[in-house]
């Protein structure tokens, strides 16, 4: 029966149906730099840090528009007043301070001679992390998060993190250094690297339908096992903050605006004010949400040897380079060599070589060892 | 041989011959008592008396009752006595008696017949033989064609007024009404259409009629009638068994020209069937959405939007039981089994007043009766779905049944998608039960039950499941030619559930589920053949369970949240008239009056006047006990037509619609999905408003085969909802929090060729249309676009779609469909910005940008096997290609962040051409 290849041909057509293609975002015609305020008011021992930015048309070259030359400050209900200093363009900074945890505080914005309030907001105490735990899944490591609250006060949390591993390129012994191939004298140094990752993400989740504040195994990252961040050692830093409702509603809708689309119930996307207004014109957005909590966070590690059949393997294209064309490959930005060889299919002695990036780890990350480490 | 037709072949042959005259025949005396004998016996006691042979067509004769003694009286007398005030004459002629009715038989040549060998049909007319108008059409099997019945007291006066002819038009095969089909009479421009009982009710003048009768798949037929008085005619159709030709889309011929109705559109389960559909499942739905004025948001979508109104705008109904969710599998198929459907149509814009309670559209699935004669099955084999069905009598020619099934294996195809869905599994059923028992004659009873389940995960842990349940019980009944009745009541049922299980602590049950209970009493009334009336009363009762999110599991610490009972009473009062002025000019007039109690037990919360609804706004919390009347919403609607026939085949109609819907669907996204929910209006959400106004302009050429028309529309939407930015729909005590009303427009024009026979048959259509909504009240929630109107998401104002079909021979036919539309608008970003570590896209200007045109050609191919109509099994294959140039049909353009930067894509539901392939079989 003919069926069967009509059978077969029709499963390659649903395959390819998973049909996304890229899109170009069109160009804008209006172009609108609405103030986008983000960070939280760090009542705890944590340097509060205000990031002021624009936005910009979906065709801006500028990754982020900075707002720079802005005035902000802390202000308490009680009257008291903390100027931020700008550390770095955009980024407000005020030093850790013993906030009131009864009292309420909100920031005040002053830029571009519009004025900016944010409601008042109350300090929440961020219950410890339990613990960051992870799973062997079939395709990767799946990492989660527990955490409870014992007096049912948090129920919404936030989460970041930052991912740092532990990586090799190939060994290289030598150098080739004014047209004189020589030993290396730090293989070491460009042998062994870390690269580290923060979370692009809003990671956020809430015990708010539960009977207790209990996060059980919430994920918070995964780790494909064709990924690299298991070559060697793994280390994930989970940072944890207390939510209030708002700003996890809002978070949730951003996510579900920035990151959830693309199914074929979509909602209708849209960009919503958060609690921060403009003073000076009261129809003008402004983007983002404050909050204020106090921050905990926990580290752990994983090595390859606690995933079997890890499948990242590290490799690179290598080329055995006579002597007589060691100039060409090695001398300008082409290749590094590795080790010394005699090819063994004509016996001529030469270097073996391979792309920098391959040899050398600082191009992809850095051989200072993490603190941590 | 009694049978006439045979007469009029030997009748020729009789004339030919040199014959004597009645007046020569040597008189014959007859005596004897005939006493309350039927014609028959009568006429048989004649044969033995005299040896003379009778010649009579049996049909009807009975109905002539004698009741006489006669003593020596001539053969003459006592046949004079015996049909004396009856339409039946005699003529005698050597030993031979021919009975006839209307004009006698001549058995004389004319006295010049020799002379003139050439006699005109005018005087032919006056003195024809045969009782038989349209000789051409004159097929040997059929004599009722050929016959004159007679109606009503036979008087030999002037014939004046007019009467009321009704009965049953039923297939001769199977004893199923046949519904929708045409009863005419051309000359007079009087048509009427049964009903979905197959019962029909025609008012004529007094005299002669020539009535056509024509219905989908059906051979043509007609009757003469002489009609002296109201009486009953009931009329056999038979099938059309060689028709693989038949798109046709109109159960009436001339009927979009003769109707009152507009926006009307009928497409009878063959077109249907013809249509090539993806996985090559004859899907209602889908061929819905080819018409004009019909849109959809995309492929995986059946809800459907009809002249600009939203999907939960449409009431379906199937045999009058409220079908909430009439959608399988992600959309992809429709939740009707195309085996036990008939018809389908779809009201547009002229919708009746018998119907209510949703703004845009009444969607009415008709099924089929079973077969009243022999037990006959139906079985279908897809690639993703098989079908079967059984029908029969159950008590013959009284009472029949079908039951009808179909379940989906697709889970094996979900296994060979890409990895992020492997672990995917979907499945449905659905099955049907229709009962139809004929109690006497005037008397019917109907039952149908509707069962629907689906069941998908996609990858994750999450399960998701819904169905419908339905049951309508139906009793028609007949008091006199002029009044019939209907008496339904039924239960309907939709429900969904999301569980999830895989983090114990976090397991939950999430329910939602509507319930409703209807009552209807409709009646039609004949009063003349320039009045008719329809009036009615119905009443549904709602409960409605917003939602529960229950613990899953013991080690769940899921708390139970329930968010309380809604229920509510809507009742409608109806009365529609239908006044034909003259031949050309009818008016149909109806008003609606519907009225709506919410009802407790309930809290209601009252918010601050002037600002909008939010929690921070609630002033007032009001508890409402069980049974008491929290608000009511009430007020006419009214339904207006009013047609104008310039010429026989050129028709304008123009009619005003309103309506009011007092049940609305929350669901924020695009495309109609299976999580949406419903909310019954109460205090804080206004019942939804709407009205329309459309003028048509109709015509036909070639003698009614091809059909053109123009509609235009303009349509006001008022106190649709609309969502908040991050509504919260689910487990949302307060829900008018999350919405606000809006308002909106619509309009547009519909062109559309249509051509009903031959052997290339289809039709094209064209759309211009907008559907735009405003929001510009700050009190009631956010502006959206500063104010100004902005387009629906579906509203797509270029559509043009091609549906046609070829019949090679009477096994071979090709299809195609084409369709061509605008890409429906979408909101794009109009910037980015950065937070949480990622680029955001900043919307503003909500579907300020459109996404691509969609253009995609199908085509099928249908193979019948042999065409022997008695063989033990019919089967055919349907092959086909859907989306045939392969063409990404963007189904959505969207956003995304993805590792700290935006990236757009267009996603296609079907990005490459799907080959399918059917077999269906009947038994």
């Amino acid at each position: 029966m003919k069926l069967f290849c009509y059978t077969l041909l029709f499963i390659v057509c649903l395959s390819a149906t998973a049909c996304k293609e890229k899109y170009e975002l069109p160009e804008a015609v209006v172009n609108k730099d609405y103030l986008v305020v983000e960070g939280f008011i760090d009542g705890g021992n944590d340097s509060t840090f205000i990031r002021l930015s624009r936005t910009v048309t979906p065709n801006d070259t500028n990754r982020i528009k900075t707002e720079v030359g802005a005035r902000v400050s802390i202000e308490s209900e009680n009257g008291d007043n903390f100027l931020l200093h700008e550390i770095q363009p955009g980024v407000y900074a005020l030093a850790p301070l013993l906030f009131d945890p009864s009292a309420k505080y909100r920031l005040a914005i002053t830029a571009k001679g519009k004025s900016y309030l944010s409601d008042y907001v109350e300090i929440k105490k961020t219950p410890v992390i339990d613990s960051v735990n992870w799973t062997r899944e079939p395709n990767g490591v799946q990492v989660y998060v527990n955490t409870h609250d014992t007096q049912n006060k948090t129920q919404y949390y936030n989460w970041q993190y930052h991912e740092t591993w532990e990586f090799h390129t190939y060994y290289s012994n030598w150098e080739y250094v004014n047209y004189q191939m020589v030993p290396r004298t730090h293989p070491e140094l460009i042998f062994e690297c870390w690269q580290s990752h923060i979370s692009s993400h809003i990671i956020i989740g809430s015990s708010a339908k539960l009977s207790e504040d209990i996060i059980y195994n919430y994920p918070i990252a995964f780790i494909p096992d064709d990924s690299w961040k298991i070559e060697s050692r793994y280390s994930i830093l989970v940072k944890q903050n207390a939510l209030s409702q708002g700003a996890y509603e809002y978070l949730e809708n951003m996510k579900k605006n920035s990151e959830q689309l693309g199914s074929i119930f979509d909602p209708q996307p849209s960009t919503s004010n958060g609690n921060i207004h403009c003073i000076s014109d009261p129809k003008e957005i402004v983007l983002g949400y404050l909050y204020s909590s106090t921050t905990v966070e926990k580290r752990i590690f994983i090595t390859r040897s606690e995933v079997p059949g890890w499948k990242y393997r590290f490799s690179c294209a290598e080329l055995f380079v006579p002597l007589d064309s060691l100039l060409f490959y090695f001398g300008g930005d082409g290749l590094l060599p590795t080790r010394q060889e005699i090819r063994p299919t004509d016996q001529k002695p030469g270097y073996v070589g391979s792309e920098k990036y391959c040899v050398d780890c600082t191009v992809t990350g850095t051989n200072v060892k993490p603190d941590f480490w | 041989m009694k049978q006439l037709v045979f007469l009029s072949l030997f009748i020729p042959f009789l004339l030919l011959q040199h014959v004597k005259s009645v007046a020569q025949q040597k008189e014959l005396l007859v005596s004897g008592d005939f006493k309350n004998l039927n014609a028959t016996q009568f006429i048989q006691e004649l044969e033995k008396k005299t040896g003379y042979h009778f010649y009579y067509d049996t049909t009807g004769i009975d109905s002539v009752k004698v009741d006489f003694s006669a003593e020596g009286q001539t053969l003459q007398q006592v046949l004079e006595t015996a049909f004396a005030n009856t339409t039946y004459t005699y003529a005698v002629y050597d030993q031979q008696v021919f009975i006839t009715t209307g004009t006698a038989i001549v058995t004389t040549l004319p006295d010049d017949f020799f002379i003139k060998k050439v006699r005109s049909n005018d005087s032919a007319s006056s003195r024809y033989i045969i009782t038989s108008i349209e000789e051409d059409h004159v097929s040997p099997n059929n004599s009722s064609e050929n016959k004159l019945y007679e109606i009503g007291i036979k008087t030999t006066g002037p014939l004046q007024g007019v009467v009321k002819l009704a009965g049953y038009i039923k297939d001769i095969s199977t004893g199923e009404p046949v519904t929708g089909a045409a009863v005419f009479v051309e000359k007079l421009k009087i048509s009427v259409t049964s009903d979905q009982f197959g019962y029909y009710s025609i008012t004529l003048p007094r005299g002669r009629h020539l009535l056509n009768i024509q219905s989908l798949g059906k051979k043509d037929t007609w009757r003469q009638v002489m009609l002296y008085g109201d009486g009953v005619l009931n009329i056999d159709m038979k099938d059309h068994i060689l028709s693989l030709k038949a798109v046709i889309i109109s159960a009436k011929k001339a009927a979009n020209i003769n109707s009152l109705q507009m926006g009307v559109e009928k497409v009878d389960i063959k077109t249907i069937k013809q249509i090539p559909v993806v996985f090559g499942e004859a899907d209602i739905l889908r061929v819905i959405q080819t018409l004009p004025g019909v849109k959809t948001v995309g492929e995986a979508s059946t809800g459907f939007n009809v002249r600009g109104g939203s999907a939960d705008q449409n009431l379906i109904l199937f045999n009058d039981a409220t079908i909430y969710n009439p959608s399988h599998f992600f959309g992809f198929f429709s939740a009707f089994n195309p085996d036990v459907v008939s018809s389908v149509e779809l009201y547009k814009s002229s919708i009746p007043a018998k119907y209510g309670g949703r703004l845009s559209s009444v969607l009415d699935v008709v099924s089929r009766e079973g077969n009243k004669k022999k037990i006959a099955g139906s079985a279908g084999i897809g690639l993703l779905t098989s079908r079967i069905n059984v029908e029969g009598p159950l008590i013959k020619d009284r009472t029949s049944f079908i039951v009808g099934g179909r379940a989906t294996y697709a889970n094996w195809l979900l296994k060979y998608l890409p990895d992020e869905y492997k672990n995917s599994k979907a499945g449905f059923y659905d099955a049907n039960l229709l009962i139809s028992h004929k109690i006497n004659d005037k008397n019917d009873l109907y039952v149908t039950a509707y069962l629907s389940n689906d069941r998908f995960n996609l990858n994750s842990d999450t399960v998701y499941g819904y169905g419908n349940k339905n049951i309508v019980l139906k009793w028609k009944h007949v008091y006199n030619n002029k009044l019939q009745s209907i008496l339904s009541a039924g239960y309907d049922g939709y429900g969904y559930t999301i569980f999830s299980e895989k983090n114990p602590v976090n397991a939950y049950d999430m329910n939602f589920k509507i319930n409703q209970s209807n009552v209807k009493l409709h009646f039609n009334y004949f009063l003349n053949s320039k009045h008719t009336l329809d009036f009615g009363l119905s009443s549904i009762y709602y409960t409605l369970h917003p939602g529960s999110f229950q613990p899953r599991g013991d080690k769940s610490l899921v708390v139970p949240d329930v968010v309380s009972r809604e229920q509510a009473l809507e009742s409608a009062a109806y009365l529609t008239e239908k006044y034909n002025i003259t031949s050309r000019l009818s008016v149909q007039g109806g008003v609606r009056f519907s009225l709506y109690n919410y009802t407790g037990p309930k809290t209601v919360y009252s918010y601050a006047d002037g600002i909008p609804k939010e929690e921070s706004n609630i002033i007032d919390t009001t508890q409402y006990p069980k049974g008491k009347i929290i608000n009511s919403y009430s007020g006419p609607e009214y339904r207006l037509s009013i047609r104008y026939a310039l010429t026989d085949n050129f028709s304008i109609k123009a009619g005003y619609n309103s309506m009011r819907q007092y049940i609305h669907t929350l669901s924020n996204t695009a495309a109609i999905a299976p999580t949406d929910i419903w909310k019954l209006s109460d205090p804080n959400i206004k019942p939804q408003y709407g009205d329309q106004f459309a003028i048509g302009f109709y015509k036909n050429f070639k003698s009614n085969t091809i059909e053109t028309s123009v509609e235009t529309y303009y349509k006001r939407l008022k106190d649709v909802l609309d969502y908040k930015s991050g509504a919260k729909l689910v487990l949302n005590p307060h829900i008018e929090t999350d919405v606000f009303n809006t308002n909106g427009k619509a309009y547009g024009v519909e062109l559309m060729i249509k051509k009903l026979t031959g052997k290339l048959n289809g039709w094209i259509s064209y759309t211009w249309s907008r559907t735009l909504l405003q929001m510009d009240d700050s009190t009631k929630g956010q502006i959206i676009n500063q104010g100004e109107y902005y387009p629906a998401n579906y509203d797509k104002p270029h559509e043009v779609t091609l549906v046609g079909n070829y019949r090679f021979s009477h096994r071979f036919s090709f299809s195609l469909n084409t369709t061509y539309s605008t890409g429906r608008p979408i909101t794009i970003p109009i910037g980015r910005y950065y937070y949480a570590g990622s680029m955001r896209a900043l919307y503003s200007d909500r579907n300020a940008y459109r996404i691509p045109d969609y253009f995609r050609i199908d085509i099928s191919m249908n193979i019948e096997g042999n065409h022997k109509v008695h063989q033990k099994t019919h089967n055919s294959w349907t092959f086909g290609v859907y989306n045939l140039l392969g063409r990404k049909n963007p189904y959505s353009v969207y956003f995304v962040s993805e590792d700290g930067v935006i990236n757009g894509y267009k996603l296609s539901i079907f990005g490459a051409a799907i080959i399918y392939a059917n077999f269906n079989i009947r038994f």
